[in-house]
């Protein structure tokens, strides 16, 4: 059994030509310094600039700077995932932009030539191939999502809108109007991996969301909160 | 586009390692008049006293023994929104009643923002305490 393991987790391995990588850009309408971080996000996301690699992007909107506009993408539960790897990357504290990469690496959102090196760094780890499948059927998103091994690592999904922006009336950024790419409006923890193989299907309430979106499923590590699978779908 | 990725994929646009904890506080007091000093690290701006609603929150200076000190008027060098470097708040102290013998320790709530040209970091709480007494005066 293990033996048809290992060769299912290699044929898997050579099928997946581009490694995935998951970049999640922590980022806020109310933050002077994310806009440089949502162009960079954006154009890293249409222009795949690294070969080889599948580059996941996910914009995370944070609440902290809603103090005189809120920033309708802006959810707690994303403050909450940014914490949780401040506190894992043994962080002073949290900021924005902030570019996490494959959940094991950080660094400033707009600094182009260390998320190029990071981003070198994670295609090292192997990942075994998540293999995704979403339609929407009856005003709900029904997504497969399958892969081997990785026991015991926790399954999630985000729904993202793929392009959003919004004219800002307040504070520092003021007059400008954003732009945003694969916004998350919604992330869904799925479960938990268990035994040889996952094969799990689940239908998930649609956000309300203006433009097409992309369906994002990874898998993470409980405890590190390393990214160990990932993959996506266009809607 | 393309040119736009390269660029901001392999120009260093000034980058630097993120400082999460650019602003250190001391502060000094005598029965009249307290004295906070921030010194703001390099890059890092404190958004001030005096800036105006919207965006980040302006500074916070709060004395917690109210029955000794009901209010206070902190005052910053100058108008401006955001302050860099070494900057001195001058805080004019009334005790609404005689300083004790064995002297009153004061206790001082910061709430502040900051960034730097590259991030910005969420709003920041810090408590400082200071000992008066008749010999400081």
């Amino acid at each position: 059994m293990k033996f048809l393991l290992l060769l299912c987790l290699s044929i898997n391995l050579g099928a997946q030509l581009r490694k995935p990588v998951l970049l999640e850009l922590f980022t806020a309408e109310g933050c002077a310094s994310c806009p440089p971080a949502d162009e960079l996000i954006s154009a890293v996301d249409q222009l795949q600039p690294i070969p080889n690699a599948d580059l996941i992007v996910l914009s995370e909107h944070v609440t902290y700077w809603d103090h005189s506009s809120k920033d309708r993408f802006a959810t707690t539960a994303l403050n909450n995932r940014q914490l949780g790897y401040s506190q894992l990357l043994k962080l002073e504290s949290v900021y924005t932009p902030q570019l996490i990469i494959d959940g094991k690496y950080e660094c400033i959102g707009g600094n182009g030539p260390e998320a190029k090196r990071l981003i070198l760094e994670a295609l090292k780890q192997n990942k075994p191939l998540l293999e995704l499948n979403a339609n929407r059927v009856n005003g709900k998103i029904k997504t497969n999502i399958s892969f081997f091994g990785l026991n015991g690592a926790t399954v999630l999904v985000a729904i993202a809108e793929d392009y959003a922006e919004t004219k800002i009336t307040k504070g520092e950024n003021a007059g400008k109007t954003l732009k945003h790419t694969a916004v998350v409006r919604a992330l869904h923890t799925i479960g938990t991996a268990e035994g040889l193989r996952y094969d799990h299907t689940v239908e998930l309430p649609m956000p309300t969301i203006s433009s097409n979106f992309r369906v994002v499923a990874f898998v993470q590590d409980s405890k590190t909160g390393h990214i160990l699978a990932a993959a996506q779908v266009k809607l | 586009m393309r040119r736009l990725a390269l660029f901001l994929f392999t120009t260093t646009l000034g980058a630097y390692a993120p400082n999460l904890n650019p602003v250190q506080w001391t502060l000094i007091g005598t029965p009249t008049k307290l004295i906070l000093h921030a010194s703001v690290a390099q890059h890092y701006k404190l958004y001030s006293l005096t800036k105006p609603k919207g965006g980040p929150i302006p500074l916070e200076i709060k004395v917690r023994e109210t029955d000794w000190v009901p209010t206070i008027k902190p005052t910053q060098p100058g108008p401006a929104p955001t302050l860099a470097g070494e900057i001195d708040f001058q805080i004019p102290l009334k005790l609404a009643k005689p300083l004790p013998k064995e002297g009153l320790t004061l206790h001082i709530g910061l709430r502040y923002q900051s960034c730097s040209d590259q991030i910005c970091l969420p709003p920041t709480k810090r408590e400082l305490e200071v000992t008066l007494n008749s010999a400081s005066r």
